[in-house]
């Protein structure tokens, strides 16, 4: 007789913490859903650059106001590439040439905002400038000894809650490290953003390699690519002459 | 080789192993010739926590040029990604994950998908062309790694260079990536590194190629 007891005292245990799990499931939807707003006092500190730096990256979102609910979003894009192989170098030198700047810099600090909306986090880094292989015509000024670009994706934490986003296609970069960028000159800030064909490419000494999986179509961008080679490919170019 | 994959010794092999047995099963029908594959874990996602995951097709929606419903090619489309779920829920079945994908068929479990699980949505990506679907792994759980409290997806089915109706077979290509997309949920990460022939041998390649998204392998 008492292993019918037993028995059905531990399926209505069992029972009693599914439904439980059910509930706090269902609860903790809720609550996310009435998260107070802890966006809107972000967003009123940030600058008129800033702002414009967050209407620019308004293309990612998330489901939630990430600040808010202190949530990680991680997005994954999963591209398509055309099955021709092309060469690294003179692929990479063609979209430099297409976009106002060439140019390699040190990372030397990081800031991270939300979007207008709140649904994503983007990050302006500081890049003290080295060297400037292409300057198209379009950009009349020298570079700034420091420019600010700026890109989708960062880490941030708001009255003791972290939030925090990522894009494979934009991987954060790390302050210290040495970069090359393709990039467009924001006209309204001064800022840079980086043309969508191409990441930065990470610079470890003499070789670099493309950082995210923003790549032409038809290149390896795993290859490693020498940046002697690659600056002396910008500048003897056509374009690179036209900047320099 | 699918039992020796079945069997790892880790978690992280695990999911590997996942990984490769579910391709092995999609393209069971092909010659191609897999090798082992390494595929990353998220250095932030562990994936989903031992439950059911309610999964939302309901809002994956084809239409044609007039703006109507193509009834035939989102049938089709939802049967693709159906089966893409079924497959790893036979793999992960297999490796007593206890994660297991149901279809969301009344309000209440597409609220649980939206808010807890994987609602599909198909629509334009921010990104640049031939981009075919992402995935965003969203957590609220402090500790890193955390676990996938919900995954929403989003299909770019009109991106006719990408899944292009015109061809034959065109629909395999939408189970590819939602396998994919999937596995991404999973914790997975994409891998570069070569998996067989053009990184086929895993369903967390960087990137497909064009044209060998919907064709099976002969």
């Amino acid at each position: 007789m008492k292993k019918p007891i037993t028995a059905g005292l531990l399926l209505s245990l069992m029972t009693v913490a599914i439904v439980a799990q059910g509930d706090q499931s269902r609860a903790a939807i809720d609550r996310r859903l009435r998260a107070p707003d802890k966006t809107t006092a972000v967003i009123a500190t940030m600058t008129p650059e800033q702002k414009q730096h967050a209407r620019l990256h308004a293309g990612f979102k998330s489901t939630d106001k990430v600040l808010d609910v202190g949530a990680s979003v991680d997005i994954q894009v999963h591209r398509s590439q055309v099955s021709v192989t092309l060469e690294s170098l003179p692929t990479i030198v063609a979209v430099a040439c297409a976009a106002d700047v060439a140019f390699v810099g040190s990372v030397v600090s990081s800031n991270t905002f939300p979007t207008l909306d709140g649904t994503f986090l983007f990050t302006d880094y500081t890049v003290r400038v080295q060297e400037v292989p292409h300057r198209g015509v379009r950009h009349k000024k020298q570079l700034p000894y420091r420019a600010v670009v700026t890109r989708p994706g960062g880490a941030l934490t708001v009255g003791g809650v972290s939030a925090q986003t990522t894009v494979s296609s934009w991987p954060a970069l790390q302050v210290g490290g040495t970069y090359f960028f393709v990039a467009n000159q924001i006209s309204s800030t001064g800022g840079y953003l980086e043309t969508e064909t191409l990441d930065a490419i990470r610079l470890d000494g003499q070789t670099g390699q493309i950082l995210g999986d923003r790549a032409p179509s038809g290149i390896d961008r795993n290859s490693t690519i020498d940046r002697d080679a690659l600056k002396r490919a910008i500048v003897s170019s056509q374009c690179g002459k036209a900047g320099l | 080789m699918a039992t020796r994959l079945l069997h790892p010794a880790s978690s992280g092999f695990g999911r590997v192993a996942v990984a490769c047995f579910a391709l092995l099963a999609l393209i069971s029908e092909g010659t191609f010739v897999r090798a082992q594959c390494t595929v990353p874990q998220s250095s932030l996602f562990t994936g989903w926590p031992a439950r059911d995951v309610y999964y939302d097709l309901s809002s994956v929606t084809i239409r044609k040029p007039d703006g109507s419903v193509h009834t035939d090619a989102t049938d089709e489309a939802r049967a693709q990604m159906k089966a893409a779920f079924t497959e790893w829920n036979g793999a992960l079945l297999a490796e007593g994950k206890g994660i297991k994908f149901i279809e969301a068929t009344n309000e209440s479990q597409q609220f649980l998908a939206e808010h807890a699980g994987i609602k599909v949505t198909v629509g334009p990506l921010p990104d640049s062309p031939l981009t075919a679907a992402q995935t965003s792994r969203t957590g609220y759980n402090s500790a890193v790694p955390k676990t996938v409290d919900k995954a929403p997806m989003v299909f770019d089915l009109e991106d006719t260079k990408v899944f292009d109706r015109t061809k034959s077979g065109w629909s395999t290509g939408i189970k590819k990536v939602m396998l994919h997309e999937i596995g991404h949920s999973l914790g997975l990460d994409d891998t570069t590194t070569a998996c067989g022939s053009d990184n086929g041998g895993t369903v967390m390649p960087a990137s497909d190629k064009v044209g060998y998204v919907w064709e099976r392998p002969t």
